[in-house]
């Protein structure tokens, strides 16, 4: 198989663009589509200052050298939620992040949840009822708000996170199996900034999961290849597998299935997120002043205070 | 003679002397969950797995 570019030999073949690249077009080729896609959905220029959530995995990664390499002023911030139960997975991803920071001279913010709260991911989630067995749920609450808060004091334009398009379609797929109305009006690519929450953008949405490891690999950029242990048998894997054997049986089925939701998201299928921001800035939250449904306490302070 | 592939999980031997995609298929490993390196090189799916090659599977799924 050769490059479809230069007639060496390909490294890669892309089935459902029918594209086969050599490494050096294929390191091109994923610049040129993310460039392409932040300049479709309109997500920031390179004047403004980003926040990119890194976690030391393939697409976080990636996705920040990619940013880097076409003169965006991103930098990173990384969580430290203190899951080394089963093996070393936080310590060892803190340690692939700042490798990869320090390498290529880009600003960094670490922050040790543990640290700062008093309490790991795992632990906090154990006091809770629903996760007490798997803190997923919990850790994506401490995550989503804490991106959030820490973008709103460095007075960053956006935030920037590397789901890649197979993360899309599955979280797709689960919101249409369970016909999720609100989710389904805020899967956006770019989520404007409203009053308390940073303007979110997805710069990797139209990339494959397969295609962002293969850029890390052929970049050398150095990932943890190891889970999360509380992943296994989670249902975004499960949701995952079930649309790779689509995929498998028709190239480009994940991409269909996911742009065709975004138009019909365009066409006003679904309530849009603006409705939701609008209900979130009636009420406060009494310790931190975040918009909230609840009243008295938000969610996160309501998790770390206990 | 014959060939490794491995994955993070598991090791397969297999005849070889065959396209990279038949072997996968045979395994039942989705093109779509793996990358394919021999070497340190990347391999596309028609490349040819020859006896004595260690071809190892990355997987490329994560989240939960």
């Amino acid at each position: 198989m050769k490059c479809k570019k230069c007639d060496q030999k390909a490294v890669i073949n892309l089935q459902h663009h029918n594209i086969s690249f050599c490494k050096e077009h294929f390191l091109e080729w994923m610049r040129v589509q993310t460039e392409r896609v932040i300049q479709k959905f309109h997500m920031f220029t390179k004047e403004e200052r980003l926040l990119v959530a890194v976690s030391g995995g393939k697409d976080s990664l990636s996705l920040w050298d990619i940013l880097w390499q076409l003169g965006y002023q991103a930098d990173g911030l990384y969580l430290d939620l203190g899951i080394n139960d089963f093996n070393n997975y936080s310590s060892d991803s803190a340690e692939f992040t700042r490798r990869f920071a320090e390498e290529r001279g880009l600003q960094l913010t670490s922050m040790d949840i543990k640290a700062q709260y008093g309490e790991s991911i795992p632990e906090m989630a154990a006091r809770t009822k629903r996760g007490h067995t798997k803190p997923c749920s919990q850790c994506g609450l401490v995550k989503r708000y804490l991106l959030n808060k820490l973008a709103l004091d460095g007075r960053y334009d956006a935030i920037v996170t590397a789901h890649n398009l197979d993360d899309e379609a599955a979280f797709l797929f689960a919101n249409v199996t369970h016909w999720s109305l609100d989710y389904l009006g805020r899967q956006y690519p770019l989520l404007p900034a409203t009053t308390g929450f940073a303007r979110k953008a997805k710069p990797f949405c139209q990339i494959y999961e397969r295609e962002s490891a293969a850029y890390a690999i052929l970049s050398g950029i150095n990932y943890i290849y190891t889970e999360c242990p509380y992943s296994d048998g989670s249902k975004q894997l499960r949701n995952k597998r079930y649309l790779n054997m689509m995929e498998d049986e028709q190239p480009g089925f994940k991409t269909q299935f996911y742009l065709g939701y975004l138009r019909a998201l365009k066409a006003g299928a679904f309530p849009q997120q603006q409705e939701s921001a609008a209900k979130l800035e009636e009420k406060r939250c009494a310790k931190c002043g975040q918009p909230t449904q609840s009243d008295g306490l938000c969610t996160f302070c309501r998790l770390v205070n206990k | 003679m014959s060939v490794i592939i491995k994955t993070r999980e598991q090791e397969f031997t297999d005849r070889g002397s065959r396209p990279l995609y038949r072997i996968m298929q045979d395994l039942q490993l989705s093109p779509q969950a793996y990358l394919a390196v021999r070497d340190g090189v990347l391999l596309t799916g028609d490349e040819r797995i020859e006896d004595g090659d260690v071809v190892e599977l990355i997987s490329v799924v994560s989240g939960g």
